[in-house]
């Protein structure tokens, strides 16, 4: 099984152990893959389009269910988990999508503070943690402002800003350059590791072979739903 | 949940409503339609059903006495008459009073009748609660000791209620048909609004909103079209029925005054438009929301 070369004692937040998932229709997405993603790793899921990784994506997110194998994110194991507690485990997972899915009648601060409320965090503390994450993505002129009124890299950070808005151990990054400029492309990934450099698990997942060159220490590479390659890197680009 | 919690959902249901006001306003057209179709509908039943009954109380059973039949005796048959089944009305009339009803219909050749004062029969006057069963209760009264003779006008009674039973199942069937038609078109318009913001639900699913915090607010918002629709149509109707009550009242027709006094009154009628509207207005709003938000949050 694929694993980083962290220590051995590292926690392992997301596992894959066998998983296959075949959809309706008999269409095979991802066969016989086993890895193992731990606490603190920058790691890319490269592969072209229609290879697995949105099937990889949505397996840790529990909109899919592995037909076989057990897929265990944060020490839950998805299959077992029931539909009610599906929301507390996406609590756990802060989510960049490559169309940023922000809620387009909400300003970005509404839309950070959506995040908190459905947690049902006390107003006060709303007020207080909002602006600041929005500081961090360097959006804070920017609270007022609907999605219809920021730039596509703009969208990204407030939809970056949403998803560590909660502090989670994990980010998880769908081609989260995929609708942005070059050079905004870079802030993004720089900002991904600033995350990734206080401890937080970043998994990005990408078709852009040179991104991930640039940025990752360690490249999980799918194609026709299996793992190819595990890579690990240098350590990437520094900031 | 917390009060904070539940009050920042309520408020957002109603912001939803403004910021997507053309789907608000169209549901609230289309279910202020249904509900005055309806509504018209209700009264329609409810007012022939009650002029039909008026008619139906005007349907009376004459029962002669025979002629030696004295007063005394008389009242005998009386107390007999009213312990039949189904006799809901006795009305006494003496040889007296026959004798006097027929001068007064011969008017000035009511001297003719002089001499006969004892002639006319005594009769009972009698109405029945249950038109259906009017033959057999006829037969029991002919059998009573002392009556001679008695008028069934079963023709009359056999329309009465084949009309009432057109009423009943005709009316009423409209009415549930168009109820239904309502819910349809409702539930259809609403699920386009959904439909329009399923984009939306995925988001909040994504951040980790559980499905109840996600309905509340489509909840509020079906709640608040199907109230504001329930007050308006139940408004309209309210102000129809009162003109349309009004002009009848001013024909001056004998006849129509005579049936418009078994009509309901709008102040018997309008709290109970309202309130039906209102609730119709929130069952079919709310859940009607809330099962149609179902669909979307399988994500």
């Amino acid at each position: 099984m694929a694993k980083r070369a962290v220590g051995a004692d590292t926690p392992v937040m997301i596992q894959f152990s066998n998983v296959k998932k075949v959809y309706p229709g008999g269409n095979v997405a991802l066969q016989d893959v086993n890895l193992e993603i731990c606490r603190g790793e920058f790691v890319f899921v490269l592969g072209h389009s229609g290879a697995g990784k949105s099937t990889f994506l949505k397996l840790i997110l529990r909109e899919e269910v592995a037909s076989a194998g057990k897929v265990v994110v944060g020490g839950r194991d998805l299959s077992k988990i029931r539909r009610k507690d599906i929301p507390y485990l996406r609590r756990g997972l802060g989510v960049v999508f490559q169309d940023f899915r922000l809620i387009p009648t909400m300003t970005a601060f509404e839309n950070v503070a959506f995040a908190m409320r459905v947690t049902n965090i006390p107003e006060k503390e709303i007020k207080k943690r909002v602006p600041y994450v929005l500081n961090l993505v360097g959006l804070a002129g920017k609270a007022r402002s609907r999605p219809d009124e920021l730039s596509g890299g703009e969208q990204q950070r407030v939809a970056l800003a949403r998803a560590l808005v909660h502090s989670p151990p994990i980010i998880i990054a769908d081609e989260p350059t995929g609708n942005i400029d070059p050079e905004l492309s870079v802030e993004i990934m720089e900002l991904l590791r600033a995350i990734n450099m206080v401890g937080t698990t970043v998994v990005v997942v990408t078709h852009e072979h040179d991104l991930a060159q640039r940025f990752s220490e360690r490249i999980i590479t799918i194609d026709h739903g299996e793992v190819v390659a595990d890579d690990v890197q240098g350590g990437g680009e520094g900031l | 949940m917390r009060l904070g919690s539940f009050s920042y959902l309520v408020k957002q249901g109603w912001k939803n409503m403004g910021a997507n006001r053309l789907m608000t306003l169209a549901c609230i057209g289309v279910l202020t339609a249904c509900f005055l179709l309806t509504g018209v509908a209700v009264l329609l039943t409810l007012n022939v059903g009650r002029v039909v009954d008026y008619l139906a109380d005007q349907n009376e059973i004459v029962v002669t006495l025979l002629p030696e039949v004295e007063e005394e005796q008389a009242a005998a048959i009386g107390e007999q008459i009213k312990g039949v089944p189904n006799v809901q009305d006795v009305v006494y009339e003496s040889k007296d009073d026959a004798f006097n009803q027929m001068q007064s219909m011969l008017a000035e050749y009511g001297n003719l009748l002089e001499g006969f004062e004892r002639i006319f029969p005594a009769r009972y006057l009698v109405t029945v609660q249950d038109l259906t069963i009017i033959e057999d209760t006829n037969a029991r009264l002919a059998g009573i000791a002392g009556v001679e003779k008695t008028y069934v006008p079963v023709d009359l009674a056999g329309v009465m209620i084949a009309i009432n039973n057109a009423v009943t199942y005709g009316g009423w069937g409209i009415v549930a048909i168009l109820a239904l038609v309502s819910v349809i078109i409702i539930s259809n318009t609403i699920r386009l609004t959904v439909f329009a913001r399923r984009k939306e639900i995925s988001i909040m699913k994504y951040v980790g909103a559980t499905n109840a915090f996600i309905r509340l607010p489509f909840f509020v918002e079906g709640m608040t079209v199907g109230i504001i629709a329930g007050l308006i149509s139940s408004g309209i109707v309210c102000a129809g029925y009162y003109f349309v009550m009004d002009f009848l009242n001013g024909m001056y027709n004998v006849w129509i005054l005579k049936i418009l006094d078994s009509f309901l009154t709008l102040g018997q009628v309008w709290y109970f438009i309202v309130i039906g509207a209102v609730v119709a207005g929130i069952l079919i709003g709310g859940v009607g929301t809330a099962s149609s938000v179902r669909k979307h949050l399988k994500v």
